[in-house]
């Protein structure tokens, strides 16, 4: 199914049931879950969490200007508060095997991952919205509850932390 | 090397199950409506503390209750599950956590909040939990739930068996866990009138030296002469209560230790 309800750009139909938004911006959530967590169960819950927070005020989710904006916020400060709260050990990620295979290099995408996992959770957050999910700085201060100026330092300096294990990585083209 | 494509690279082969994850989102969405609706009729103080005891609500001090966010602002609605640390068990924490899991497994309201915590040489030894619960749906009165928190050694040494006379469609099952789950109904009760019926649901937990005793009931003690035409709750949805794993009669989920202590509508 084409997802029609991601990113910025403004929605060409809205979905109807609950069922139709999750199957058409599940995948990309679940993706957003991994990166920000490192863990395939902890990202489980916590885009399982959203969508049920998202459900339990459908009437008002299905109407916002974008279903997609709303949950994937519901998302980051789930993952947001559930880090301050947590001291558990992450466990690694294990490839998955349920969809097609990819072509990436499987020894970037578990160092990728671990390497996330060395950023604080804020710094991880906004690095995830403003390069995966490619949202403005605007956007990612009011999903993380940070001021523009604070999102472009965290970003800046946690793109130098990751740049201790990938030399070449660059945020922009 | 964009980051970009990096991050696209490192998730590209992470794919949920969208069934399964739409259906148990809904599941947990509806839970949470139903906290919600329960919430509604009681007063304003009491809503935030329960809302706090929630399974899915936030730590006291971490955020606002639910209900005062604005929905229009999406960033700010936020849960999160019980944190694990516990506190010794009180009287209104009993109440307050009896509530909460009512309205995670039926819709309706709860009122008319009551508790006791009792030992013997200072040492806490039993504690109970009652309220009201009125169903959203069918007619007749609120019904009292309430909760026993015992030491095993109450009910003597195993077997368990049904052997009382009052235990009618009585049934005796071992868990997974090793606890004995026995569920029977108590009709015509002498204390609540012959039209009274009270479902009830019994976990004896070896491991932990505890019985956990929760009854519904198709009346109101404080207004006795009014049925509904069956128990507030039943025996399905007790069996749900009595299996919360952090019952205990010492110490509670610090959560609802707190969201007792401010209670409202408690006697």
């Amino acid at each position: 199914m084409t997802d029609l309800l991601d990113g910025p750009v403004t929605p060409i139909r809205r979905p109807e049931t609950f069922e139709e938004f999750v199957f058409a911006t599940g995948d990309r959530m679940f993706r957003t879950a991994v990166l920000l967590t490192g863990d395939r169960h902890a990202a489980e819950d916590l885009v399982q969490s959203a969508y049920a927070q998202a459900f339990s005020r459908w009437r008002l989710v299905s109407r916002a200007e974008s279903p997609t904006a709303y949950t994937r916020a519901i998302l980051t400060r789930l993952f947001l508060s559930d880090r301050r709260r947590k001291r558990v050990s992450e466990v690694p990620l294990l490839p998955g095997a349920e969809s097609p295979a990819s072509d990436g290099d499987p020894a970037i995408r578990l160092s990728l991952l671990e390497a996330l996992r060395t950023l604080p959770s804020l710094d991880r957050a906004v690095l995830v919205l403003r390069y995966f999910q490619d949202l403005p700085v605007a956007e990612v201060a009011i999903q993380t509850g940070l001021s523009e100026t604070a999102c472009r330092t965290r970003a800046s300096r946690a793109l130098a932390r990751l740049r201790h294990h990938f030399p070449d990585l660059a945020d922009r083209a | 090397m964009l980051l970009h494509d990096t991050m696209n690279d490192a998730v590209a082969d992470v794919a949920a199950d969208l069934s399964g994850l739409a259906a148990a989102s809904r599941r947990q969405g509806l839970s949470i409506r139903r906290r919600r609706r329960a919430l509604s009729t009681v007063g304003a103080a009491a809503a935030a503390t329960v809302l706090v005891a929630g399974t899915w609500t936030m730590l006291p001090g971490e955020s606002e209750p639910e209900d005062t966010i604005r929905t229009d602002n999406p960033a700010a609605a936020v849960t999160a599950p019980l944190s694990g640390d516990t506190a010794p068990i009180t009287d209104r924490g009993v109440a307050a956590a009896l509530a909460d899991t009512i309205v995670d497994v039926a819709d309706g309201t709860v009122t008319r909040f009551q508790g006791d915590v009792y030992g013997i040489d200072g040492n806490l030894d039993e504690a109970l939990g009652a309220l009201l619960f009125l169903p959203a749906t069918g007619t007749g009165p609120a019904g009292q739930v309430m909760i026993n928190l015992q030491p095993l050694n109450v009910v003597g040494k195993p077997p368990y068996a049904c052997e009382a006379e009052f235990m009618t469609d009585c049934a005796v099952r071992t868990l997974p866990s090793g606890d004995i789950l026995r569920t029977y109904h108590d009709n015509g009760d002498t204390e609540f009138g012959a039209d009274s019926q009270r479902a009830v649901a019994e976990l004896l937990s070896p491991v932990r030296r505890l019985r956990i005793v929760v009854f519904a009931l198709n009346t109101n003690p404080w207004d006795k002469g009014a049925y509904r035409d069956r128990a507030v709750l039943d025996i399905e949805q007790l069996i749900e209560i009595a299996k919360r794993p952090w019952w205990s009669r010492t110490e509670l989920p610090r959560e609802y230790v707190n969201a007792g202590s401010q209670l409202e509508d408690f006697s």
